[in-house]
């Protein structure tokens, strides 16, 4: 098979999971089980049950972005098997989802926290270091993603899948 | 626990499980108001900007890789 590999819809569908599973550590973790900030913390901090519920409601809109996001990797990732000319590669994907999270990690944390200043890592500290390491793991994030898909240079035949026209 | 006291003691279970529910965006009460009114006023375009900017920044990242440049091409 002497076809033309492309690799750029697998890395897309990986870096649309990768922003779906770290919008979700975030809103998970961050958001509900530790509490450290809410989407609109810094403007309506915590401290009455109208400011939670107001919080709450954005924080439920910013799931649902990431849910989206995490359904339409799902779609691009379903494409991509169907398709002969994108390699299956699980080296690549891996990468794109990782520097899908490093970028949600860099480009939510620059926007929200540096930017509009809607909330901090924790808001109680305000900006703190915490929000500059949220900033460095998702450069961390986006350079092992890059690596790991430049280094991957084995791209097996595929065989066309039953049901499936070339 | 006596039969007479059931039907008082599910009126309260039920009173208290629901007052704070009652705090709901769209509840008919005076919290729920407040948080209605925030919602759709000096909030509404901070908490649109503050969830939908990230997504659709990469968003945009993610057409520029699928539809043109990024990534990498190979022959096989």
């Amino acid at each position: 098979v002497n076809q033309p590999l492309n690799r750029r819809p697998l890395i897309a569908a990986g870096i649309l999971l990768g922003v779906g599973m770290g919008g979700f550590v975030d809103g998970i973790v961050f958001h509900q089980i530790l509490q450290l900030h809410n989407m609109l913390s810094a403007r309506r901090p915590p401290t009455s049950v109208a400011n939670i519920e107001i919080n709450m409601v954005w924080d439920g809109l910013f799931h649902a972005f990431t849910w989206l996001s995490t359904a339409l990797g799902i779609f691009l990732l379903f494409r991509c098997g169907r398709r002969l000319d994108v390699p299956w590669s699980g080296r690549t994907l891996l990468g794109a989802m990782i520097g899908g999270w490093g970028l949600f990690n860099l480009v939510e944390g620059l926007i929200d926290h540096h930017i509009l200043h809607v909330h901090h890592v924790v808001e109680r500290l305000g900006v703190s270091a915490w929000d500059y390491a949220f900033l460095g793991s998702g450069v961390l994030f986006l350079v092992i993603g890059w690596l790991l898909i430049r280094s991957d240079h084995d791209h097996p035949a595929r065989a066309p899948l039953e049901g499936v026209t070339p | 626990m006596r039969v007479e006291l059931i039907p008082p003691t599910a009126l309260l279970l039920v009173v208290g499980l629901t007052t704070p529910a009652s705090a709901c965006p769209v509840c008919d009460s005076e919290t729920g108001t407040e948080v209605r009114a925030a919602l759709v006023g000096e909030d509404l375009q901070w908490g649109l900007l503050a969830t939908a900017l990230p997504f659709l920044a990469v968003g945009g990242v993610v057409a520029a890789i699928h539809f043109g440049g990024g990534g990498r091409s190979d022959a096989q």
